[in-house]
């Protein structure tokens, strides 16, 4: 009976133990900096444009083909306020099809999407499967809002190759030593 | 007169053995897996397994996709083992391509795969003792550690299940400044889980009394049938790829390989707690010796092409021998992708191992084979 | 005595069992979730009302509710009197149960046997259960389940015997008054065991509740059920366990009366009686739910030849002992110390078959840390 003994034992102990439910939705656990939620597109505050130019590296590398985008000239370069020859015109990412892989983060070039790192970027119920295609507005709202404000960008993968805008050179200079050993 | 009584015999009486179908949806088969089962009584005759529901398209898909965007079918093959699913894939392709990962990249890997089995033998144990009839006991006790392994990966990675981490070449990113002790705090509350877990179901006369000499397995039997994993293991033969063909940088630890010696389900399970004890110790000459540098290959390409060949690649997954046989044409895409799931061998044998037993017991012999349904039909 | 006129003194007390006893159980679902909760280490119910507490009225408002299927090529007189069958003699079993001194519906003279006889008529209702669905994993559930109740009936009844025996009447309420000094338990701790084991079995709960959870989890006889069907199905298993647990603390922990009257040398006033009866009932009810949440459960023949080879002739070896007790007028200790050891021989004797079943596994030699009791 000793092994019973101790079995039973064991449920006494764990009982008096405190319990590791989180009771959610009313507690929510600290997401970590990483966590990966869906990914949305980031709102360049300075320019007031999105830092995406809707080069399609992203929609044509992601593995399930959730991405659709088209890009326009932009409005902002013509006016000399901005250094990005095109801007995206319209980006439709289909949440239902994303697997959160985040390959579109490693191969943007701009540092233009990454994935949402608050609940917002889990938490997303609706009723109807419509509603979660989301367009260039919705895609920026978390960014623009201001809810997203450490985004993961450490530098990723051997894509990476810091090919950015030249702005400013050491931002270059650092894009490269970055992408040489990402 | 009595002896001029005839006794009619009834001759017409017979008895059918009925066929059950433990279906699709069932709590107990550990994800859609049909068995129809021919009983007599309560014994079972015959049982005839029906895969195929979890079939799609895992080995065809990435014909169509790049090297990177293949390692995300792998997470999703085996889901409670990603990272060595993750690492036989990458292994095979740095192997075809000739690339060599850093020296931290590989260390990472293995710490990495080693938690994962740890994680995967811990459901394992879980979902046994629900086969067993704890109503959720061992279960929760089990989750508790996965989900303190989850909460580290996600720290790491951003996922708590398809982690999507390796590349070919080495890692995607570096590991956060507290990995190290972030994961000595890991190990010391999945030793706690694991000693809950012992002193609910390894002595407990009632586990023992349902399990002891249930199905024993012989070696001879064992190789066969195809079988590799813990459950080769138990029936005595001392075959690890780990040690066998070491891959990686398995070669630079020192751990033990548990073996049992008649293969009943009890030693398989004796064989998976032994594991995570093994894979604990590797972590912890893992995390000593664990280098600084890079953690991508230099000279690596935007776009990866593999020059043409093919390879197959093995790894000790904690369900067996997982495998990725490449074929490559010389592009940037995968020629021919196969996947050699352990589960899908480890259950074709479960014919021979559990006929002849009650109902309740073959419901058993299938936990204990430790099946993941994805990866037997891909 | 409510009113004067006994048949409605009768109706009125069994109406106020009937009530309160669903009640009590709709608490017990609640707090079984919660203990098994604790036990797994998290909360259990917590939303519907303070700590949960609402969650078995949420529950049986559910049940209630819902659509009763029956499929189509049921037996539809057997599966619709099914649950009936169950529950209707466990609820009959408790008019003879008095839970304190003054609060019984009636006094039997032979109370114990009425209460056994009556409950035993449930075991007709899942033979009916498992047959009537017209479903193969029911059937097997319920014959398993009619096996396992005749069988573990047997250990019950004589260890009600044993006991019966040593008081010299049927009568619950002698029996306890028979306590004041010292409980049953004391004289006979070999029939507490064989009780509180066949209680489990009776009550299918781990270890022994193959029957309702068949092929791990399907429900067994009760896998068609729905609604206020399978509601009444549950409500059936906890009453008997209700019964088994107050039937325990009347006839083994000295009821209402042990030990107040032993440390004060008279009468027990009411109140100490319920707070009495209530802790007593309620350390089986938590014992049976501790069983609960950490045993495995026992395969079907194990279970079967567990009750045919070991409590049937413990029990009957209990029996033996009381007469001779009783026969050549031997002091009580006498019977403590025989039954005591005859009880450790048996605690014994189930360790050794459990263990004999095989060689213990002997982990090759292993440097490095060893951590928690892998053998």
């Amino acid at each position: 009976m000793l092994g019973v003994l101790k079995a039973i034992g064991t449920t006494v102990r764990t009982a008096l133990r405190k319990p590791v439910t989180v009771a959610y939705p009313m507690e929510k656990k600290e997401l970590p900096h990483r966590a990966r939620g869906l990914p949305v597109l980031l709102w360049d505050f300075e320019k007031t444009e999105p830092f995406c130019t809707g080069c399609q590296v992203c929609a044509r590398y992601c593995p399930v083909d959730c991405m659709t985008v088209t890009m326009k000239d932009n409005p902002n370069y013509a006016a000399g306020k901005s250094k990005r020859k095109k801007i995206v015109d319209k980006f439709y990412i289909d949440y239902a099809r994303c697997m959160r892989c985040d390959i579109c983060v490693e191969v943007c070039n701009f540092d233009a999407i990454v994935m949402n790192n608050t609940w917002k970027g889990v938490e997303l119920s609706c009723y109807d499967r419509q509603d979660l295609v989301l367009d260039l507005p919705a895609l920026l709202l978390q960014s623009k809002s201001g809810d997203l404000e450490t985004p993961f960008r450490e530098p990723m993968g051997v894509a990476h190759s810091g090919w950015a805008p030249k702005a400013e050179d050491e931002e270059a200079a650092e894009g490269e030593k970055e992408g040489g050993e990402g | 007169m009595a002896t001029d009584y005839q006794i009619q015999r009834e001759t017409d009486l017979e008895t059918i053995d009925i066929n059950i179908n433990v279906g699709p949806q069932h709590p107990a088969t550990h994800g859609v897996f049909r068995m129809i089962l021919t009983v007599d009584g309560e014994v079972v005759r015959d049982i005839d397994p029906v895969i195929g529901y979890m079939h799609r398209g895992n080995e065809k898909l990435p014909e169509n996709c790049d090297y990177r965007q293949v390692i995300g079918y792998h997470d999703r093959t085996d889901y409670l083992a990603q990272f060595n699913t993750e690492h036989c894939y990458v292994l095979a392709v740095e192997k075809l391509a000739g690339l060599q990962s850093t020296e931290r990249a590989e260390y990472i890997r293995v710490i990495l795969a080693e938690l994962n089995r740890i994680a995967s033998h811990l459901m394992f144990t879980g979902a046994f003792g629900t086969d067993l009839g704890l109503p959720g006991t061992a279960f929760m006790y089990a989750f508790r550690e996965r989900e303190v392994i989850q909460e580290f990966f996600e720290e790491l990675t951003g996922e708590r299940m398809m982690y999507n981490y390796f590349r070919p070449g080495g890692v995607a990113w570096d590991v956060p400044e507290n990995f190290r002790a972030r994961c000595r705090q890991v190990l010391d509350s999945v030793r706690q889980g694991i000693e809950d877990l012992d002193s609910l179901m390894v002595d407990s006369e009632v586990v023992l009394a349902r399990c002891r000499g249930l199905a024993p397995t012989a070696t001879g039997d064992a190789i066969n049938w195809g079988l590799t994993g813990p459950i080769l293991r138990a029936t005595g033969l001392k075959h690890d790829i780990r040690r066998a063909e070491p891959y990686s940088i398995y070669d630079r630890f020192d751990f033990e390989i548990p073996t049992g010696t008649t293969g009943d389900i009890y030693e398989r399970l004796m064989m998976r707690l032994e594991e995570m004890q093994q894979s604990i110790r590797i972590i912890q000459q893992a995390l000593d010796q664990l280098p600084e540098g890079p953690i991508m290959a230099e000279g690596m390409k935007r776009i990866l092409r593999v020059p043409a060949g093919e390879i197959y690649m093995r790894v000790e997954s904690p369900r067996g021998e997982y495998g990725v046989y490449l074929v490559s044409n010389g592009s940037d895409k995968p020629y021919r992708h196969k996947v050699r799931g352990a589960s899908f061998s480890n259950l074709s044998a479960l014919r021979q191992m559990a006929v002849g037993n009650y109902v309740a017991d073959v419901i058993l012999i299938l936990g204990s084979i430790d099946i993941v349904l994805c990866e037997v039909d891909r | 005595m409510i009113a004067d006129n006994p048949w409605l003194d009768a109706v009125a007390r069994m109406g106020i069992v009937a009530v309160v006893v669903p009640v009590t159980v709709i608490i017990l679902t609640w707090l079984e979730r919660k203990v098994i909760g604790r036990m797994q280490m998290r909360l259990g119910p917590m939303h519907v009302g303070p700590y949960g507490i609402l969650q078995g009225l949420a529950d049986t408002i559910k049940l209630l509710s819902k659509e009763g299927v029956r499929p189509h090529s049921a037996d539809r007189w057997t599966f619709e009197l099914a649950p009936f069958v169950i529950v209707v003699p466990v609820l009959m079993s408790l008019v003879a149960l008095p839970f304190t001194a003054d609060i019984f519906v009636r006094n039997m003279t032979m109370g114990l046997f009425y209460i056994l006889a009556v409950s035993g008529l449930s075991i007709v209702g899942f033979v009916m259960a498992g047959w009537g669905s017209d479903n193969k994993y029911a059937l097997i559930g319920g014959v398993r389940a009619g096996a396992q109740l005749i069988s573990y009936e047997i250990p019950l009844i004589l260890a009600v015997v044993a006991v019966a025996m040593v008081a010299q009447s049927l009568n619950l309420n002698v029996i306890v008054a028979l306590q004041h000094d010292t409980p049953f338990i004391a004289y006979q701790p070999l029939t507490f065991l064989i009780f509180t084991i066949a209680g489990l079995a009776e009550l299918y709960r781990q270890p022994f509740d193959i029957p309702v959870a068949e092929s791990e989890v399907v429900g067994g006889p009760f896998v068609e059920y729905s609604g206020i069907r399978w509601s009444m199905f549950q409500l059936g298993e906890f009453v008997s366990m209700v019964l088994i647990s107050v039937l325990a603390s009347l006839i083994f922990l000295g009821g209402w009366n042990w030990p107040w009257s032993w440390l004060s040398n008279g009468d027990v006033p009411t109140a100490a009686q319920i707070v009495l009866m209530a802790v007593k009932t309620g350390a089986f009810i938590m014992f049976f739910m501790w069983m609960r949440g950490s045993m495995p459960r026992l395969r079907i023949d194990q279970l079967m030849s567990f009750c045919w080879q070991m409590l049937l002739p413990l029990a009957l070896l209990q029996i033996i002992l009381n007469g001779l007790v009783l026969v050549y007028d031997w002091p009580n200790i006498i019977l403590t110390v025989l039954s005591g050891a005859a009880a450790v021989a048996a605690v014994y004797l189930i360790y050794r078959l459990a263990r004999a079943s095989g060689v213990r596994y002997q982990p090759s030699a292993l440097g490095g840390q060893r951590v928690g009791s892998v053998l």
